[in-house]
């Protein structure tokens, strides 16, 4: 048993290392990187529930870009024009 | 009587003498993609199911149903789970392929709030699923719980939005 978690330790840490090295693809915007809110163009406004705490989630996320500033008075409204 | 007693304790010596060779003997294929014989299979499975049960069942569970708590957990899972867990549009990896046992795909079912908070917190011995309560509190490892409730029913886009950290470029225009 001993030896099973030593080995499965040396497992874990290679793993963990090695997906930091390994695939630049993802690990490259992984900070930092900006939601995607145009994709959300495409929901329905009308199929949207808007006690789904996902959806709040995302529209919280997204008031920005989406100009749905109004849908979450606390924040400030913020005009960005360049989506 | 007693000679039934001597010839059990014998017997008993002998098995633990044969299990102390075995495990000396260096004959147990300890690699991860040699699989246990159903039997263990079942032994192992039922051993963690058990226990996390059991250990989990009187943990109180807090609304999960906030989207701060989403918010605050997609982008933690993103960097620190997705890579064994998956995430939608993602069925495969490199460390969902070639673990032993091998990490549920997250993305495909919700499991029990209770249990979920107790194996993040303590992780599994014996497997690859790391304890991360000596290193995140309880809130942050609840806010992950919400969003693997929520997790299986995302698409690969609103993923994209809920997980992204955005805090630190959200404002430099
Ligand atoms: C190195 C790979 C790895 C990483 C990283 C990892 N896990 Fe796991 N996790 C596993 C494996 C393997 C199991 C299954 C263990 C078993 O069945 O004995 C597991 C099991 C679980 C389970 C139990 C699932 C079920 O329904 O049986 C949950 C919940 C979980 N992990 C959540 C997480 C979360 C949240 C994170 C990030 C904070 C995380 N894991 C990071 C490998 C990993």
């Amino acid at each position: 048993m001993k030896s099973r978690t030593t080995i499965t330790t040396i497992i874990s840490l290679t793993c963990a290392l090695s997906a930091q090295a390994h695939d630049p693809s993802e690990h490259k915007d992984k900070k930092g990187e900006k939601p995607r809110c145009e994709a959300l163009k495409d929901m329905d406004p009308e199929a949207m529930d808007r006690d789904d705490p996902v959806v709040q989630a995302l529209l919280k996320k997204c008031e920005k870009q989406l100009h749905r500033g109004d849908e979450l008075p606390d924040r400030e409204e913020d005009h960005d024009e360049n989506d | 009587m007693t000679r039934m007693i001597k010839w059990l304790l014998a017997a008993t010596i002998a098995l633990a003498a044969g299990l102390a060779a075995f495990i000396y003997s260096g004959l147990y294929p300890i690699g991860a993609d040699a699989p246990h014989a159903a039997a263990t299979n079942w032994a192992l499975a039922t051993l963690r199911d058990r226990s996390i049960a059991r250990a989990s069942r009187d943990t109180p569970v807090p609304d999960l149903e906030d989207p701060e708590l989403l918010l605050s957990g997609g982008p933690d899972y993103n960097d620190m789970c997705a890579g064994c867990h998956l995430k939608p549009g993602r069925d495969e990896s490199d460390l969902s392929i070639g673990l032993y046992p091998t990490p549920p795909n997250l993305s495909k079912r919700a499991g029990d709030p209770r249990h979920q908070f107790w194996v993040i917190k303590h992780g599994i011995k014996t497997s690859g699923m790391p304890a991360w309560g000596p290193t995140h509190d309880d809130e942050r490892i609840w806010a992950m719980v919400a969003f693997l409730q929520k997790l299986p029913e995302l698409t690969p886009q609103q993923y994209q939005v809920l997980t992204a950290r955005d805090s630190e470029s959200g404002d430099h225009h």
